[in-house]
């Protein structure tokens, strides 16, 4: 599992630019109005 | 809608109600009588199709899994942004992408920085697969005036790969 886990990143550093980057940060954030903190979660997929 | 489904999954599914979706498959061919002795057979698309049924249960699979786990918050690096002491003249520095959407019905304007030259005594574990060691993000929520931080590392983008796997 790990294995597959690096080679993943391992793509998605030769692929992912800084904006798209930023896209896959954007999608796992999530905003806790309680406390207006942010987090990161995958749930949002 | 088909090919979003993991085929592992799908197969698994079909293996397991074979002969239900056999019968359902054959319930939507139609076959046309053309002249002389030919037929002309196709599926017909009115007939509610499997796919949406098979998302529903791969989608209660992912909760499952969801709950297994017993969150689904990423446990990130760094937890306390202020022992990484950067400042915002460090952030001018680094390459910036901005954008501006809406995370739990807020909006927010982004602001990423991929900072590769920390200064602080922080040492994120490192991944070596990219050039900057950790992404800082402000969101700014105009209607309060307010910015929040959170700062995802190397490590933590292969953690949240990590489990973007296991769930699909």
């Amino acid at each position: 599992m790990g294995e597959q886990v690096i080679d993943t990143a391992q793509v998605l550093h030769k692929d992912l630019t800084h904006n798209q980057l930023m896209n896959l940060v954007i999608d796992v954030l999530s905003l806790d109005p309680e406390t207006n903190t942010l987090h990161a979660s995958f749930s949002n997929f | 809608m088909i090919d979003m489904i993991d085929l592992k999954s799908l197969t698994a599914i079909l293996a397991d109600k074979k002969e239900e979706y056999s019968a359902r498959l054959l319930e939507r061919l139609v076959l046309q009588k053309l002249p002389g002795d030919k037929f002309y057979i196709y599926f017909d698309k009115d007939i509610d199709s499997i796919s949406e049924e098979l998302q529903a249960m791969q989608r209660k699979r992912f909760d499952e899994l969801v709950v297994q786990n017993g969150s689904d918050q990423l446990k990130l690096e760094i937890e306390d942004l202020a022992q990484l002491e950067v400042s915002k003249a460090d952030l001018l520095d680094c390459p910036k992408r901005n954008i501006v959407t809406v995370i739990g019905q807020r909006p927010l304007k982004i602001s990423c920085y991929f900072i590769s030259n920390l200064r602080s005594n922080f040492k994120a574990k490192s991944q070596n697969m990219f050039d900057w060691q950790l992404i800082y993000i402000d969101a700014y929520l105009h209607s309060q005036d307010l910015t929040m931080s959170i700062a995802l590392t190397e490590h933590d983008l292969v953690s949240l790969v990590k489990m973007l796997k296991e769930v699909t």
